[in-house]
């Protein structure tokens, strides 16, 4: 039960990933992309169990 | 290629390579700290050994066996239960490379919350490392996390159900090992670790375990040992001797009602002695200043000598700090008093160690005095620490 809620934990993460990448490439104003790029470092970081 | 997918671009490489960069610092943690056995070390093995259940995962922490030539009984002791409380790992380093057993067992495991080692806890600026210089060179050791490493053990509950009283702590508590006793075999990583010990400490018939400790100078129980209700015969009979050699401690009753802690759930469940001893780390303290390896190594903050002086601080501190020098002495020397009052009571099962440095040479000389130079290990090839 408690590596299920892990996995569970880990794919949402990965899915925010995933929406905070194509939100990169949807993005115009650079501000907003820089910060897109600033949050998704932490979440790869997580989803490749490195912190 | 428009302009925003193009920056879109630049942006991610530059998030893979800072991700890269940091992904190698965080991974630096995960290379063990070297351990130097001394002649005295007449086994190693791992956690494992005590519990399948942690075969092959991050819990797998060494444990050290010196064992005498005549039999009597068996010391455990646990250091780095919380790795950022370093006297404790020390002072288990200290024994395993230095002491030697002449009658009984001493089972020492220096990085019992083996996971926490892995990483710092956030938002307290603490170092990852730091050294104790030897005579020639130096020594790195690692500077962990209250908790075991969020990696091995995610997502926190909200509040925290200790396993098997029900008590209820908050949920950051579910990865402090010294609130997971008993622990479990199929439970969190952290509860699979506390039953490791605990089958330890049961299948190994240990009859003193001692768990080593440090805590804010601001905090109540310090300077102290800790005592299930078993051993406060040993552990007052111990803080008499220590007041004879002019180290104050106080003695302290293990609390019924506060489950999950060592001197608790070991003492309830195994036929050993429980103790817990903490001494004062200022790098623990609220009120401390610029958190370093030198505040580590020095306990000399400007803050805490403001705190003295208006009665904030539980522990004597002036100028010259708390040293870690002084810190793990004060434990090495607990130790001794501990193992005296022990034998007192059972002369037919005594144990005898040798070699233990006192608390004046870990002042005098340094414990660096008593960790081994690097080429000391025959398992190194470059002759050089970590």
């Amino acid at each position: 039960m408690l590596a299920v809620l892990h996995w569970i934990y880990i794919g949402i993460v990965a899915l925010v990933a995933l929406v905070v990448l194509a939100e990169i490439f949807r993005e115009r104003a650079w501000y907003h992309q820089l910060a897109y790029a600033l949050i998704l470092l932490p979440l790869v970081l997580r989803v490749l169990h490195i912190k | 290629m428009q302009a925003h997918h193009a920056r879109a671009l630049l942006l991610l490489a530059l998030t893979a390579g800072f991700g890269y960069l940091a992904g190698r610092d965080f991974g630096s943690m995960h290379r063990p700290d070297r351990i130097i056995p001394g002649s005295g070390v007449t086994q190693q093995t791992t956690l494992s050994r005590y519990s399948p259940h942690l075969l092959g995962a991050s819990g797998e922490t060494p444990v050290y066996i010196l064992e005498g030539k005549k039999p009597g009984g068996t010391l455990a002791i646990l250091g780095g239960v919380h790795p950022n409380e370093a006297a404790g790992f020390l002072s288990c380093a200290v024994i395993v490379e230095h002491a030697a057993v002449l009658q009984g067992r001493l089972i020492v495991i220096p990085q019992a919350s083996w996971g926490g080692y892995t990483c710092t806890d956030p938002m307290e600026a603490y170092p990852q490392q730091y050294a104790i210089p030897l005579g020639e060179g130096e020594r790195t050791f690692r500077y962990g996390s209250r908790g075991m490493n969020p990696v091995d053990q995610w997502p926190d509950p909200l509040v925290y159900l200790h396993y098997p009283s029900g008590q209820q702590l908050s949920g950051i508590e579910t990865r402090n090992l010294n609130r997971c006793f008993p622990g479990r075999p199929d439970g969190t990583y952290t509860e699979r670790v506390a039953h490791a010990i605990q089958q330890m400490l049961q299948s190994e018939d240990v009859d003193i375990a001692v768990d080593l400790h440090e805590a804010a100078p601001e905090y109540p129980v310090i300077n102290t040992i800790v005592a299930h209700e078993r051993g406060m015969e040993i552990a007052a009979s111990a803080v008499l001797s220590l007041e004879l050699e002019d180290l104050q401690y106080t003695l302290e009753r293990s609390p019924v009602r506060f489950r999950g802690l060592s001197h608790r759930e070991w003492g309830d469940a195994t036929d050993a002695y429980a103790f817990l001893m903490e001494t004062g780390n200022i790098m623990q303290g609220r009120l401390r200043g610029a958190t370093s390896p030198e505040l580590l190594l020095t306990g000399v903050d400007p803050m805490y000598l403001k705190a003295a002086r208006i009665g904030m601080v539980k522990i004597p501190y002036d100028s010259t700090g708390v040293p870690l020098n002084v810190r793990v002495g004060r434990h090495l020397q607990g130790l001794r008093a501990l193992v005296e009052g022990y034998n007192a009571l059972h002369p037919e099962r005594p144990i005898g160690i040798t070699q233990l440095p006192s608390y004046a040479e870990c002042v005098t000389s340094g414990i660096g005095a008593f960790l081994n130079a690097p080429e000391a290990d025959p398992s190194s090839t470059s002759g050089e620490d970590q």
